[in-house]
């Protein structure tokens, strides 16, 4: 039997040897760099909208005063957009991300009538909770602008975090990681097990100490390292949209034993990299584009029981999980059974290929 | 102890058998030439012979070590010379080579040794894609005797290469040899069998047809005393194959 610190050493001197030699070759360093610059780009031009300066305000009117207002334009061009919520709660669930929920009080009218500064309570989402004290300048004076009168927008802990059935960008935030994570493990990782086998390193790999599995350990180490590089930087960019870390580190190591699994899986049956595209697609295909379906919220029920199954689904979740308040721990636990399980059933195809192609074949 | 020890092996592939029923010894500090023409079974019997492919039937001992049963504590005891120059191209000739001995724990001064005991000292550092054919073929044989293994498997080392590097690997393997190393090599150069080997043994179509001594096959089955290790060969193969032809 290897023991364990000889499975874990040398799985690390195959991991250390294939990261280094990525990084020598000119096709794994240029799917790095582009994995790197379309993370930055979905980011700025998906999550943030930096160019964007309207806001969409959610008004809950306690007392039904008399203002009514569509939409203002301010001075700097920025368009105020309102629409109404018929209480708190429906308040909070109609915002989402560059939102401000807006409580009118009761004595609104009067308090419009009067000549002292103005004070509403604002409320802002989850995301945005790190700039309190910019939001409530920024919409003071924009209302200052709009109602022709000093107004002060007090927003201090009316933070709102999402649900987990609610719609919104947390939710596109999930599903787009698969896509980072795939891309990044699919285009790397098959070509480690493949360049082995085409260029016969791997028979020599397979005389020496190194057994099937810790040849397979250290592949997968070594993707998990060019994953950690685009999905740690997605993390990174999106880390406003978490609310429980565990999970969405969870997810995302679901997310990449899933995709340095199939990786492997595909560097391990196929023979040459012609054939790769084609596969990688039809993964992307098959995979990663069921979680954008799966969390929309009008799915007929007959497909998002189908979808359920998908690992990605439910990794999906997992992350948004992470990104939403009200989560049962019977969601949490029956997603990773799916995810976990199916992980584990393609690194088992993984190790039974490996161990065909190595002595039976 | 014998270095090597080969009962009955039999490995079949999709119902055809490459490699009918052989058996075998190799003495240590032995080399062991195993000689016959493309697809005779040389490369399927050093891949049984190094753990890389299950057998059908039969056993076969290496170094002491059962090649299915004992895989694990076998791969210290051999090196292996591929047919194919399968070595990291984009690394260096010295990175090669402290990636197996990271793999085998031996001190990284062992590779110096090694690539010093091989003449590639001066272009260590080089990549391997910048390297000519003959100098792939000496990087292969330092990384096989990085770990000083008891049994060297050196499959069609001269394949391919200009004969005055033939020559030079020709010149190592018998060093090797004088240090006690036992080697089995394959080859379907006659002369170099001849030249390199203690004993041969003729494969043909997964058979062993003559195991011997050079020149004691050659006095057996020599026509004459110029008769060479090819011309017993052809004699040999031929005698079988019409055999089997009469038979049908």
């Amino acid at each position: 039997m290897n023991t364990l610190n000889d499975t874990l050493y040398n799985a690390w001197v195959i991991a250390t040897k294939d990261i280094l030699d990525a990084l020598r070759h000119k096709n794994s360093r240029t799917n790095i760099i582009m994995l790197v610059g379309m993370t930055f780009f979905f980011y700025w031009i998906g999550t943030l909208r930096p160019f964007d300066k309207d806001v969409s305000v959610v008004v809950y009117d306690e007392g039904k005063t008399s203002l009514t207002i569509e939409s203002a334009t301010l001075a700097d061009g920025a368009v105020y957009s309102f629409r109404e919520a018929s209480s708190l709660s429906e308040m909070e669930r109609k915002m989402s991300h560059q939102n401000l929920g807006l409580v009118l009080p009761s004595d609104f009218d009067q308090a419009l009538n009067s000549t002292d500064t103005l004070t509403l309570s604002g409320y802002i989402f989850w995301i945005d909770r790190m700039k309190v004290s910019e939001l409530e300048a920024k919409y003071s004076q924009a209302f200052t602008e709009i109602l022709g009168r000093p107004v002060q927008i007090v927003i201090n802990k009316n933070v709102v975090i999402p649900q987990a059935d609610w719609d919104g960008m947390q939710n596109t935030v999930a599903a787009q990681m698969v896509y980072f994570v795939f891309f990044s493990a699919l285009f790397l990782i098959p070509h480690l097990m493949m360049e082995e086998k085409q260029t016969r390193t791997l028979d020599a790999l397979l005389t020496s100490p190194a057994s099937t599995g810790q040849v397979v350990l250290g592949k997968a180490l070594a993707g998990f390292f060019y994953v950690l590089i685009i999905g740690g930087l997605y993390l990174a960019l999106n880390w406003a949209y978490i609310v429980h870390w565990g999970l969405a580190l969870a997810a995302f190591l679901g997310y990449a034993l899933l995709a340095i699994g199939l990786g492997l899986l595909l560097g391990s049956f196929l023979k040459s990299v012609k054939q790769l595209g084609l596969w990688i697609a039809m993964m992307i295909l098959i995979l990663a584009i069921p979680p954008f379906f799966y969390m929309e919220a009008n799915l007929k029920a007959g497909i998002r029981t189908v979808l359920t199954w998908f690992p990605t689904s439910t990794l999906a979740s997992l992350f948004r999980f992470s990104c939403s308040t009200g989560v049962t721990s019977a969601q949490v636990l029956s997603n990773m059974a799916i995810a976990f399980v199916s992980i584990a059933i393609v690194f088992w195809l993984v190790i039974w290929r490996m161990q065909r192609s190595d002595r039976d074949i | 102890m014998n270095a090597i020890e080969v009962h009955e092996l039999t490995r079949d592939y999709n119902g055809l058998r490459a490699v009918d029923g052989i058996s075998f010894i190799v003495n240590p500090g032995e080399i062991f030439g195993f000689l016959g023409p493309n697809g005779a079974g040389k490369t399927t019997t050093i891949r049984m012979l190094t753990g890389q492919l299950l057998p059908t039937s039969g056993s076969a001992k290496v170094a002491g070590y059962d090649v299915v049963s004992e895989r694990r504590q076998l791969k210290p005891r051999i090196g292996v010379v591929f047919d194919s120059q399968n070595l990291y191209e984009r690394m260096s000739a010295r990175d090669n080579l402290i990636f197996y001995a990271r793999l085998y724990r031996i001190k990284k001064s062992r590779v110096d040794e090694t690539l010093a005991q091989i003449g590639l000292t001066k272009r260590a550092g080089d990549k391997v894609q910048s390297y000519s054919n003959g100098m792939k073929q000496r990087l292969l044989i330092a990384r096989a005797l990085l770990h000083k293994p008891d049994v060297l498997f050196l499959d069609e080392p001269t394949r391919g290469l200009d004969p005055h590097i033939a020559r030079d690997i020709r010149g190592i393997i018998a060093e090797l040899a004088r240090d006690g190393t036992t080697v089995f090599l394959t080859t379907h150069y006659m002369e170099e069998a001849d030249q390199l080997s203690q004993r041969v043994a003729f494969l043909d179509q997964g058979h062993i047809v003559a195991l011997d001594t050079p020149s004691r096959l050659k006095e057996e089955y020599g026509k004459d005393e110029k008769a060479t290790l090819e011309d017993i060969f052809i004699q040999l193969t031929g005698t079988h194959l019409n055999r089997g032809s009469e038979e049908l």
